[in-house]
């Protein structure tokens, strides 16, 4: 059993997960209830959602690269 | 009463699945249909596809559920579908060895049927309303029709792509669904999510008493497929899509580093950078190949090469982890109603 390597893991896991957590909390306290555009017309709807959309991928971005980050620094960095 | 009854349903899932695969361990041996396992170093062969039985008792026993309780036959159709339509795309890869851009876009097609029904019976397939942890939750009734093609091909291909080692995916995903269920068992007000995770966990957990290390019996791409569109299935039909993802964090590891190695999809087979590799005495090594994928296995076994069992049993305590996570995850967000 590899338990440094389990140790390690279950840190980036962990870490991710709150990051997770606080993420989502993030879109829905402070992108959500918030139209960027008047919600007038269904184009406008679509609009609004595209961008909030647009957000959730660059926080999932971010989420991506803090894991990679930790992978790398903890397995990789000799090379 | 109606929990019990889910319970009691997915739990026949696991002498279903077990009787089935040993079935097929039979017929795939007299029709030819082999594997070779790569990593022993006798290189065993082993009767390939026979991960069709988790299809076919997903199928079969989500049809007699939805007979059982017929309030939720929308829900169990939709998943009937998407596991047929993973367990076709996956069997036709098998056979045809497909190109790697194929099993991403079969994904997707296995999600249209949710979402197609979802937009006819509003309210009756899925709610768009995404579940957060201690936050409450939001409504997305425009996007939430758009992702779930591409949450079930994520699932899909994220399955697929971790069953490198025997009994990796099969016990994996139970181990995954295990802590699912139990958060579930404590917070859903509705029998379907229970249903579906009992038999997520009992189908797997039938299969993997042949893939097990020794493997008897591999899945091939129709059982890891099927299984894989199953969980991302059952992850928006039972509203515990945010647990799911935490509960596979072992599967969004390995894709996400395979694909930002090599940037594309493909094949394992068509890989000319492996990740690991067999030495003499039957132990598994990182490669120094640095253009090779930075996947589970060789992360696990970048410190040093071990044999295969241990391996297999330090995926499965990350698993472990995961799923206490994504327990964790289900109690945070509360009791939830469909």
């Amino acid at each position: 059993m590899k338990l440094r390597v389990v140790a390690l893991q279950s840190l980036i896991f962990t870490v991710e997960w709150g990051l997770m957590l606080l993420g989502f909390g993030l879109i829905s306290v402070l992108i959500v209830p918030y139209a960027i555009f008047p919600e007038t017309g269904s184009i406008y709807r679509f609009l609004n959602a595209g961008l909030k959309a647009l957000f959730g991928l660059m926080l999932s971005l971010v989420w991506l690269f803090i894991w990679d980050r930790q992978v790398r620094a903890f397995f990789y960095s000799k090379e | 009463m109606d929990k019990v009854v889910a319970l009691l349903l997915g739990a026949i899932g696991l002498p279903v699945s077990a009787v089935i695969t040993r079935f097929l361990i039979s017929w795939n041996s007299s029709h030819g249909i082999f594997g070779v396992d790569v990593h022993k170093t006798e290189k065993t062969i082993v009767p390939e596809m026979c991960g069709a039985a988790m299809a076919i008792t997903l199928i079969v026993l989500a049809g007699v559920y939805s007979l059982v309780d017929p309030r939720y036959s929308l829900q169990l159709i939709s998943f009937i579908l998407v596991v047929g339509i993973a367990a076709i795309a996956g069997a036709l890869d098998d056979f045809r060895r497909l190109g790697g851009m194929f099993k991403p876009l079969v994904g997707l097609l296995c999600g249209v049927p949710v979402s197609i029904l979802g937009l006819m019976f509003p309210g009756q397939v899925y709610n768009p309303e995404l579940g957060i942890p201690l936050f409450g939750g939001f409504r997305l009734p425009i996007i939430y029709p758009l992702i779930i093609p591409l949450a079930i091909s994520v699932t899909a291909n994220t399955v697929n792509m971790l069953d490198p080692l025997n009994g990796v995916m099969a016990g994996g995903i139970a181990i995954a669904c295990a802590g699912l269920l139990i958060g579930l068992l404590l917070t859903a007000q509705s029998p379907t999510p229970i249903f579906l995770y009992a038999l997520l966990l009992f189908v797997s957990l039938g299969f993997y008493i042949y893939n097990r290390y020794p493997s008897r019996a591999f899945s091939g791409n129709v059982g890891q497929l099927s299984l894989g569109a199953a969980l991302g299935a059952a992850a928006i039909l039972g509203r515990a899509e945010i647990a799911t993802i935490v509960a596979i964090f072992p599967n969004i590891q390995n894709s996400f580093f395979f694909l930002s190695k090599i940037r594309r999809f493909t094949e394992h087979r068509r890989l000319t950078s492996k990740p690991t590799m067999l030495l003499p005495d039957g132990r598994l090594s990182s490669t120094p190949d640095r253009g090779a994928p930075l996947t589970l296995v060789r992360t696990i076994i970048s410190a040093g090469p071990a044999v295969e069992y241990d391996i297999v049993k330090t995926v499965f305590l990350l698993y472990l982890l995961s799923s206490i996570l994504g327990f964790l995850t289900l109690l945070l967000m509360g009791p939830f109603h469909l």
